[in-house]
């Protein structure tokens, strides 16, 4: 494309929901920094992204500013209608430790904690989550201080690429939390609706029951 | 937990520290995953999580069919969208001619060959405007009849011919007009091999199609800087495929693209090794001046496949169970080459159970005639899937060899042995096998199953049965492009500069095992670098369970050429010759002798640091790898003068499995299984989750994974509609069982493999390999008949089976 026809075609779209685009990169940069890096050592990380806090925005018609309670901390964002719970903790908030997976609520990695309850954050608009209380992966544990259900999945390596871990932690915790010593039966009853490709589950399960 | 068997180590240790190493203290130990604490905490550097400031968005407009020709193409009202940036199509000129990968263009110009095919591309300012404008793209199609029948496509007048003008046409064979290439294997002869037999064999068996099914789609980012040209891609490797197909498109030198690989591939199989997302990235990035963010999240199970396999066997044998003639056809197809040349050679590999430029077999088969056709059809897209051209044809093969030992009245076990090739004989390609670990896993999974006991009692309309069988896996190496650097610190510290990516296989932390080992110093003070193309060589790649053998070393001369440099430095301030210092715990020290030690800090002082290469020692005049053929005669298969193509290792594995069958209702329950295999372990942790999870995987595809297509379109395209294994559909935690059963004395021994590193072997594909056939056995051990099609476990297939459905 040319210069000019560049120019041209960005004047002409006038992108309308440019701002909170614009809002949501800056935010979802600040959590892709803090995993990824900028620094060329592939360290395991030590800090953990944090929700960048209350922000006052004024959104197109699309959305709303809706408040949640994500990980202890109130936060109050510019939500669009259309966006999942998934997409706005990923790209509103910047806490990328949800994972982008199978998007259609058949595979389970993008579990997070509403109330306590494992939710596919996929399939839940971010709209219908006013005034929740959210849990993600990184409202869990640091890697200085790992909350127990963290520190059995290292003990029993519970996980190959990882990309499902985070949705099997947060759906034990949750079973852990009704029920301390739960069955192999019922673990596997908790965790069968989240897929590990790698095929981990056996591990899983004894981590879960072993926290 | 079930059974967790490893073979005593005890014999290694010695001669490890005998020669320098730390004497298993770091090799073979189940050090923790270096990756744990960021997986458990959400915080791993996935490719995915990769955005740029002022990024752009994109979708993909796909094609839904098979075949069809694009009758009309119309974006204009997709343009006027808020929010779009452009629309491509195959007439952009920064589109036209391009190819992807193979022989695929990267938008089908006027027709299309495949579903998921991309005819046209929207960049926009947010994936929901990108979306949207996807909708409003109007293409119009002429739906011609699909050719999906590999072996139909095979035939002298096919159904239809899939690529006119032909794209690629083969050395013979070309009076079959949509056959791309064929191979053979002619050994011994056939004729006079089942005038010998008692008995003879003879069956049409299928290996589906399968996708890789990762979760995480593979994704990538580019973003330019001045003239040059970042870009993240989620990928199994930097340098051999992203690199240069990226830079292909984009048109932009080499040197100015820098290919940044993610801290963990989010899953792989196979499937993140070549068709990613780079080349579309790089390209729209320079386009449009802007970063791009391209994700294949609406083709996810249809941008690379398992080939679909159609096997024709026939096998004799000798009333005792021996061997005597084995003629095969093997049908496959894709809709572009791609891959699927390279998978052709390894069918035949399979069929003979010897990769033809590798130099180990698994059975004897004295006589053999091996003919493979690879057709195009308009099947999705094929590319290398874990156990790349084995799990597939190993299915046929060892089925043939089950329903043998039934005709015969043998133990599954006994035929096997009985056949086994043996340490130094020449295979069906006249290759020498070396490092045969055949013998000690099938006995020890078979061992494993019979201390099951006998089969449970279960109530009718209830049935168990189980099943058996053995494999091998080659290893791919890469034979030249193979260095790594290791960087050292005053402070002790070492980092590994080289490019073999964590694929959840460990490969991070096996490479710090590997050094520590071979420098004798403490694990936690190595490291590893993020993998960019900028400053890391080109070492080994994720892909063919090659990273451990390549990487592994690599490291070790390295290791050594550290030492040499240290030594070197630290001699004269210890007032010894550098032939009497020795390094333990991280020290410098006169062998022998803890008192006189100095530290890494000052044998180097004043440097801050240095850095050392190492690469791997191939014999001269080892054909490269990338380089052709190999030396084997092309219409035989045999190997040819003294080096030919070299396998870096053959990984030998086995199964057993036990499965509960509902003979009413189809339901089935796998019970138990056993997986083992004979790599020498770098870490016993990560093997078992290979072997383990490698079982899943196969027994998912086994049981029930399917693609259900229609004249072309995959009815089966989203995890949705595609049935993949979860918890419930596996056996409890005691009922894992693994056996690692290493193959001795051939670091040290007098017939060494010449590039193992302290003798360890890849392992992440054959743990696949060998499933499919012992859940076979075990589904006709139950309910008497011998499944013919993978998978062969849904309720479906069970009672069709039992001409119930």
């Amino acid at each position: 494309m040319s210069e000019e026809k560049k120019t041209e075609k960005t004047e002409k779209k006038g992108v309308s929901r440019r701002g909170f685009i614009q809002g949501a990169v800056a935010g979802l940069v600040v959590g892709a920094a803090a995993t990824y890096g900028a620094t060329t050592m592939m360290q395991p990380p030590t800090a953990t992204p944090k929700p960048t806090g209350p922000v006052e925005m004024v959104g197109p018609v699309d959305g709303k500013l809706i408040t949640m309670t994500i990980n202890g901390k109130t936060i109050t964002k510019y939500v669009s209608a259309r966006w999942t719970l998934q997409k706005y903790l990923r790209e509103g908030v910047g806490l990328v430790g949800t994972p982008e997976a199978c998007d259609n609520g058949s595979c389970g990695n993008c579990t997070v904690l509403i109330n306590g309850n494992p939710i596919l954050s996929c399939c839940m608009l971010a709209m219908d989550c006013a005034d929740a209380d959210i849990t993600t992966i990184e409202g869990l544990g640091t890697p200085d201080s790992l909350h127990p259900m963290q520190q059995s999945f290292i003990k029993n390596t519970a996980f190959q690429c990882g990309g499902c871990t985070p949705a099997f932690i947060l759906a034990g915790k949750a079973l852990k939390d009704k029920k301390s010593s739960p069955s192999e039966d019922e673990v596997r009853e908790a965790v069968s609706g989240i897929i590990c490709r790698c095929g981990t589950y056996e591990r899983v399960v004894k981590a879960i029951m072993e926290a | 937990m079930g059974t967790r068997f490893v073979g005593s180590l005890e014999p290694f240790k010695d001669k490890m520290a005998a020669q320098g190493y730390s004497g298993l203290r770091y090799m073979s130990q189940r050090v923790e995953d270096w990756n744990s604490k960021s997986i458990v905490t959400g915080t791993a550097g996935y490719t995915i999580n990769q955005y740029a400031p002022n990024m752009l968005y994109t979708r993909f407009v796909r094609s839904p069919y098979g075949s069809a020709k694009i009758t009309s193409l119309d974006t204009s009202a997709a343009e006027r969208m808020p929010g779009v940036v452009e629309i491509y199509t195959a007439k952009s000129p920064e589109f036209a001619g391009k190819l992807y990968l193979g022989d695929i263009p990267m938008i089908a110009d006027g027709e299309v060959f495949f579903h998921s095919q991309p005819v046209a591309i929207v960049v926009a300012e947010t994936q929901e405007a990108a979306d949207d404008a996807a909708h409003a793209v109007s293409v119009k199609y002429e739906v011609q009849e699909a050719l999906n029948d590999v072996v139909a496509a095979r035939d002298l007048n096919p159904p239809k011919v899939v690529h006119t003008p032909r794209l690629i046409t083969p050395p013979f064979e070309a009076e079959r007009p949509n056959v791309i290439n064929c191979f053979y294997v002619r050994s011994g002869d056939i004729e006079q091999g089942f005038a010998d037999a008692d008995v003879i064999l003879e069956d049409e068996i299928e290996c589906q199609s399968s996708a890789h099914a990762y979760l995480i789609p593979t994704s990538a980012t580019a973003q330019p800087q001045g003239d040059l040209m970042k870009l993240w891609v989620d990928v199994q490797n930097i340098h051999p495929v992203p690199w240069p197909t990226a830079a292909a498109a984009a048109e932009i030198p080499l040197d100015k693209l820098n290919v940044i690989g993610p801290q963990i591939a989010s899953g792989g199989f196979g499937g993140k090794n070549c068709g990613t997302p780079g080349p579309y990235a790089a390209l729209l990035a320079k386009s449009t001046g802007r970063p791009v963010r391209v994700v294949f999240d609406d083709n996810r199970l249809l941008h690379a496949s398992r080939v679909w396999l159609v096997a024709q066997i026939k096998i004799g044998a000798k009333n005792d169970g021996k061997f005597t003639a084995i003629e095969v056809t093997y049908n496959i197809g894709t809709p572009y080459a791609v891959f699927s040349l390279t998978d052709m050679e390894r069918a035949r590999e399979a069929v003979t159970c010897t990769y033809h430029w590798g130099h180990r077999d698994l059975y004897e088969r004295p006589n053999v005639m091996f003919t493979a056709y690879d057709s195009y059809v308009n099947n999705c897209e094929t590319m290398s899937h874990r156990g790349f051209g084995v799990m597939e044809s190993l299915f046929p093969m060892e089925q043939m060899i089950n329903m043998m030992a039934e005709k015969l009245s043998m133990s599954k076990l006994d035929i096997r042995l009985l056949n086994l090739v043996k340490e130094g004989e020449r295979s069906a390609q006249n290759e020498i096998v070396r490092s045969h670990g055949a013998e000690g896993v099938q006995k020890k999974a078979y061992e494993i199953m019979e201390s099951w006991g006998p089969k449970p009692s279960v109530p009718e309309p209830w049935v168990v049965g189980r099943g058996f069988s053995g494999g091998n896996k080659y290893s791919q190496g890469d034979m030249v492009h193979n260095l790594i650097f290791l960087k050292l610190r005053n402070n002790g510290i070492v980092d590994i500069i080289a490019d073999s990516m964590d694929i959840g296989q460990g490969m991070n932390t096996i490479s710090r095992q590997f050094v520590a080992e071979a420098m004798n110093m403490p694990i936690e003070n190595v490291r590893k670098v993020e993998v960019n193309t900028a400053y890391v060589p080109w070492t080994s790649d994720s892909f063919s369970s090659s990273a451990t053998d390549d990487t592994g070393q690599a490291i070790i001369d390295a290791a050594k050429n550290a030492k040499a440099q240290l030594f070197e430095w630290a001699a004269p301030k210890l007032g010894v010759s550098a032939s009497n210092l020795e390094t333990v715990d991280g020290m410098i020290q006169v062998k022998g002798d803890p008192e006189k030690s100095i530290s890494w800090g000052d044998a180097m002082a004043p440097r801050p640091h240095t850095i050392v290469q190492g690469s791997k020692n191939w014999p001269v005049g080892a054909p490269n790898d990338y380089d052709g053929p190999g030396t084997n005669d092309y219409y035989t298969g045999q190997a040819l003068g003294p080096y030919f193509r070299i396998v870096m290792n053959m990984n030998f594995m086995s199964n057993a499995v036990e499965v509960m069958i509902n003979k009413e209702t189809g339901e089935l329950k796998v019970t138990k299984f056993v997986t083992t295999n004979d790599a020498l372990p770098v870490n016993p942790t990560t093997c078992e989750g290979q072997m383990i999870g490698g079982t899943y995987h196969g027994l998912s595809q086994g049981m029930f994974e399917d693609y259900v297509i229609d004249n072309g379109s995959y009815m089966t395209d989203t995890i949705l509609d595609y049935k993949e294994a979860t918890v419930l559909d596996f056996p409890k935690v005691d009922d894992v069982h693994s056996g690692i059963v290493p193959v001795w004395g051939e670091y040290f021994g007098e017939n060494p493999r010449i590039d193992c590193p302290f003798g360890a072997k890849g392992i992440g594909e054959g743990v696949i390999c060998a499933i499919i056939p012992a859940f076979a056995d075990a589904v006709h051990d139950a309910i008497g008949v011998w499944p013919k099609r993978s998978p062969c476990g849904t309720q479906y297939d069970i009672l069709k089976a039992l001409g119930k459905a």
